[in-house]
């Protein structure tokens, strides 16, 4: 199941390459917009003094310093774009979910279709989700507060505070992560609403191990794409030349996230399919013997109608 | 001298402890040993007791007779009231101590004057006056503040003073208490639970008399005076060099480090004694814990003992690497370190980074990574304490510059001379080397308050006292050598280790020989930066150019052009320096800039346009509170905006990635 789902996520993502192009876009496009203003300020804090091209050469922390200090705006305005940035983020992430979702299901939609049509649902059931990382978070601290103080002293607490907490919290994320993506596939799939799709996506990875398997998949291949344009950097420097070779692996990033929503939807709508086979299946003799025992509807019913079992008659 | 070196090389092929029996490099004193110390003492770490048993002898080196002995009990200052207590508010260095058996102090029980004299400084006239118990005698003084509740420093009358060139013999019984470490002294429990000690200022400890001429003191001075300050939160030590001779008796599973070279252990029934001797030094430490892992290496003479802690057993080779580093550069630089050992100590809290003689306490955290160099630092700076404060002995109360600053100074040089422009932290794309530290450190927190010359313990602003001790002194230093020169620089540091070793130098014996070596008046300089509180910032305000004036129709000067760079002092301090000054056609011109002027213009009249002017161009003058303002262009260039642009894009963009994992 976890091979054809990730197989299926590959196909969507054939199918569908636009839509990596309009992620990949649309997060340069917002993180250009918060580049520019800081740019902005080191331009008219360097324009002029000769420092420009030393500093394109590699910084000077002594320079640096002296920057912050006579330009705290340089400062002052990521920290003030982060207000709107971080609900804008938080918007868009959610209706990305499920626009993706309603675009790569078996017989899916345009994705701009799936934001309108669940966007709002989307970004109920991801605010709703705050609910467990703040707890996970709140876990988290807890527990490094305890194994700082069961392994007191320097070798505990660096493996308190410097691994096992960041793992556990990187992990518990992960599973909220994970949890969310098939809350939003839900709303999309089977139209629930917000609090049945929250619960759906609780349940779904620990009532589904292939769900867990096709996360870990894909979590490997998108966490070393993120980490490359930085290896790049480290590695070659910073030129126009590196920066079009980390757009090139962001856009393989953002295309990962379009393949791993297609290959969880995939996942999600089979395990649906078998679901209501299985209903079905399970329906079927109870469906025969109410027909045996019961005489023929007098009318027919809408074609919306679902088939109900009906307590026999003694 | 050749043969004892050679039998020292040869000695530490064997274990140096046991065999090597040479303090120094040197048959006879270095110093003029006017005290010395032979202590029994016996550390109890159930009650964190160190008893002693003291036998200090004391040479009056005044030409007059001395009626009152001086002692610093520096361990009083881990009593509750004390003057150090009021000033840090029992926090030292972000280290603070509570719980039980947090405090400390030392007890004087008996004091007496010796029927005997032994020889330990040479032939010595004995004391004249008669023995007698002088522990009824013993008052406590507070020189500095008049508290009542320090006990920091002791009087004690004499009943017949001691002449001239007379040595008297003291025996002296004591109880230290040790208190939980917040300031370099004293116990604390380890991860495990086991207690560590680190034993410093913890002997009754005789004062500096300073005769007439010595120091501050006028030469036609009558009389001499003693020099003993209270133990305060920005302080450190002062005293005379001498000779000590220390059995410290510990439970027989303790590992020891101490200053100077082991010469005997014994052991007894649970316990051992380990004595160690040390010559020509002016205090005395040790430390003890069963937890110890040693780490030991042979450097020319110098056996160095690295005592590591078994969570950081991973860097105990990177201890001694950094103390080998130190050597060689200081054995260069400054002059020979004479003594045959030196014990570096991995200790634990506000034990770490301190000085004794021939024993450095560094400090470092478990899994540091090779590219923070915080250990390095910190070893090679607290080495160079055996120079700055150990050979060098300053007045650490008054003149703290002289030891930190000096040091703060070629620390830096040795790191960046070491390691390269990362020197203290090689991170990718934004290395930090030791001269930025400290200039850093200095222009980021109020340049122009306190002056270096003041007290320790008497800044306005207690933050004072480690910018003008540290950063500004190195920053001073390293920007006068731009001016001077490295090799008058080195010359003068070789100078005055050879005029000044084991003595006391000051401000003003530093200056004369900077002066001397220099050939020229520094006045200009030590008056601005050590005795005043000058600032230095040089802007360039304009590069302008203009068609220069024609003499008459036809003449060639019409293709001349005119350059004018307007330069302007706009802190309150000047330094030579230097403006450099690009033309289109690619040349320079640099000009030496004594940088007094308020304004300055500097005229060219060339075929070329001036497109750049540069104050300071070798980023030499490490005081230059703001660098950005030192260069000007009439060139548009983004390239460094641009490339942010483009970094910061893709950091959001990640940002943004990560941000969809967790909403």
């Amino acid at each position: 199941m976890v091979a054809s789902a990730f197989s299926a996520g590959l196909r969507g993502l054939r199918a569908r390459p636009g839509l990596a192009v309009l992620l990949f876009l649309a997060n340069l496009a917002l993180a250009a917009l918060m580049a520019t203003p800081i740019a902005s300020v080191l331009q008219s804090a360097t324009q002029g003094t000769g420092f420009d091209t030393d500093l394109a050469d590699g910084l000077d922390v002594g320079l640096v310093v002296d920057i912050i200090r006579d330009h705290p705006t340089l400062l002052s305005t990521p920290i003030a774009l982060l207000g709107w940035l971080i609900p804008l983020l938080f918007a868009w992430n959610a209706v990305v979910g499920v626009g993706l979702a309603h675009a790569l299901r078996r017989d899916g939609g345009g994705f701009w279709e799936g934001v309108g049509r669940f966007g709002l649902r989307g970004i109920v059931v991801s605010l709703v989700f705050l609910g467990p990382a703040l707890v996970s978070t709140v876990v988290v601290g807890a527990v490094a507060v305890v194994l700082v103080l069961l392994f007191s002293g320097e070798v505990g607490v660096f493996w308190s505070t410097a691994v096992v907490a960041p793992t556990l919290m990187i992990s518990l994320l992960a599973i909220i992560d994970c949890m969310n993506d098939y809350a939003r596939i839900a709303v999309v799939v089977e139209g629930r609403p917000p609090l049945s799709a929250f619960l759906e996506g609780l349940a779904f990875p620990f009532r589904h191990g292939a769900s867990s398997r096709l996360y870990v998949l894909w979590f490997a291949p998108a966490i070393l794409l993120w980490l490359l344009p930085t290896v790049l950097e480290l590695w070659l420097g910073a030129s126009i030349v590196v920066f079009l070779l980390q757009q090139v692996v962001l856009f393989g990033r953002s295309a990962t996230t379009v393949a791993w929503y297609g290959s969880e939807t995939a996942l999600y709508e089979t395990v649906a399919e078998r679901k209501a086979t299985a209903l079905r299946e399970l329906e079927a003799p109870l469906k025969a013997a109410d027909t045996a025992a019961a005489p023929p509807p007098e009318e027919m019913e809408g074609p919306d109608a679902v088939p109900s079992v009906r307590p026999q008659a003694s | 001298m050749f043969f004892r070196l050679l039998l020292l090389v040869a000695l530490a092929a064997t274990p140096a402890r046991v065999l090597a029996q040479a303090t120094t490099t040197h048959d006879g004193p270095l110093s003029d040993r006017r005290v010395s110390y032979r202590i029994d003492a016996r550390l109890d770490p159930e009650t964190r007791t160190v008893t002693g048993a003291q036998r200090l002898t004391w040479r009056n080196p005044a030409p007059v007779p001395v009626a009152e002995l001086q002692f610093h009990l520096y361990l009083n200052a881990f009593r509750p009231g004390s003057t150090f207590q009021n000033e840090s508010g029992g926090v030292h260095r972000g280290f603070s101590a509570s719980g039980e058996d947090v405090w400390g102090g030392m007890t004087v029980r008996s004091m007496r004057i010796a029927g005997d004299v032994p020889d330990d400084l040479g032939p010595v006239v004995p004391y004249a006056g008669p023995g007698a118990d002088l522990t009824e005698r013993i008052r406590f003084i507070q020189p500095d503040d008049g508290n009542p509740e320090d006990r920091t420093v002791i009087a004690v009358d004499l009943p017949t003073p001691v002449g001239p060139g007379e040595t008297i013999a003291l025996d002296i019984d004591f109880e230290s208490v040790l208190p939980r470490i917040t300031a370099r002294t004293g116990w604390l429990k380890d991860d495990r639970g086991d207690p560590f000690f680190m034993v410093a200022q913890w002997f009754p400890k005789i004062g500096v008399y300073e005769v007439p001429g010595q120091r501050y003191m006028p030469s036609d001075h009558p009389t001499g005076g003693w020099n003993t300050h209270q133990f305060h939160a920005n302080s450190e030590f002062y005293a005379d060099f001498g000779t000590y001779e220390v059995s410290m008796t510990v439970p027989s599973d303790y590992v020891v480090g101490a200053t100077g070279l082991q010469v005997d252990e014994a052991a007894s029934g649970g316990t051992k004694t380990v004595t160690f001797r040390a010559d020509d030094v002016h205090d005395f430490a040790w430390t003890a814990y069963d937890k110890y892992e040693e780490f030991t290496r042979q450097w020319r003479h110098v056996s160095i003992r690295a005592l590591i802690r078994p969570e950081h057993r991973a860097q105990g080779e990177r201890h001694l690497d950094a103390a080998v580093v130190a050597l060689e550069r200081f054995h260069d630089w400054v002059g020979e370190y004479p003594y045959t050992t030196l014990t570096l100590v991995d200790g634990i809290g506000g034990s770490n980074g301190m000085e004794y003689p021939t024993l450095i306490t560094c400090g470092t955290t478990y899994m540091l990574p090779r590219r923070v160099r915080a250990l390095e630092l910190v070893t090679i700076h607290e080495f160079g304490h055996q120079y700055f404060y150990g050979l060098l002995a300053s007045n650490e109360f008054e003149e703290a510059w002289l030891d930190e600053g000096m040091n703060s100074y070629i620390e830096s040089r040795i790191m960046d001379d070491a390691y390269g422009p990362g020197s203290v932290l090689d991170l990718p794309g934004l290395p930090v080397s030791g001269r930025q530290l400290h200039r850093l450190s200095y222009t980021q927190s109020r340049p122009e308050r306190g002056t270096i010359e003041t007290w320790s313990w008497k800044h306005d602003f207690s933050s004072d006292y480690g910018k003008t001790s540290y950063a500004k002194p190195a920053s001073i230093m390293n920007s006068l050598e731009s001016v001077v020169g490295w090799d008058t620089m080195h010359r003068f540091l070789r100078t005055y280790y050879d005029r000044w070793r084991f003595r006391h130098p000051t401000t003003r014996d530093l200056q004369d020989t900077m002066e001397e070596v220099a050939g020229r008046d520094l006045d200009w300089f030590f008056d601005q930066y050590v005795r005043g509180t000058a600032v230095v910032d040089y802007e360039v305000t304009s590069v302008e150019n203009r068609a220069a004036e024609a003499s008459s129709p036809g003449d060639s000067t019409r293709a001349l052009k005119t350059a004018t760079v307007t330069v302007h002092r706009k802190g309150t301090g000047h330094f030579p320096t230097t403006v450099r000054v690009r033309f289109d056609d690619g040349t320079t011109e640099d000009l030496a800039w004594d940088g007094r002027d308020e304004w300055k213009r500097f005229t060219f009249t060339k075929t070329a346009r001036a497109v750049e002017a540069w104050i300071d161009p070798d980023g030499a003058l490490w005081l230059e509170t703001d660098r950005l303002n030192n260069r000007r262009t009439t060139e548009i260039s983004k390239r460094f905006a641009r490339r942010e642009q483009g970094k910061f894009t893709v950091r959001f963009q990640q940002v943004i990635h990560l941000l969809s994992g967790l909403f």
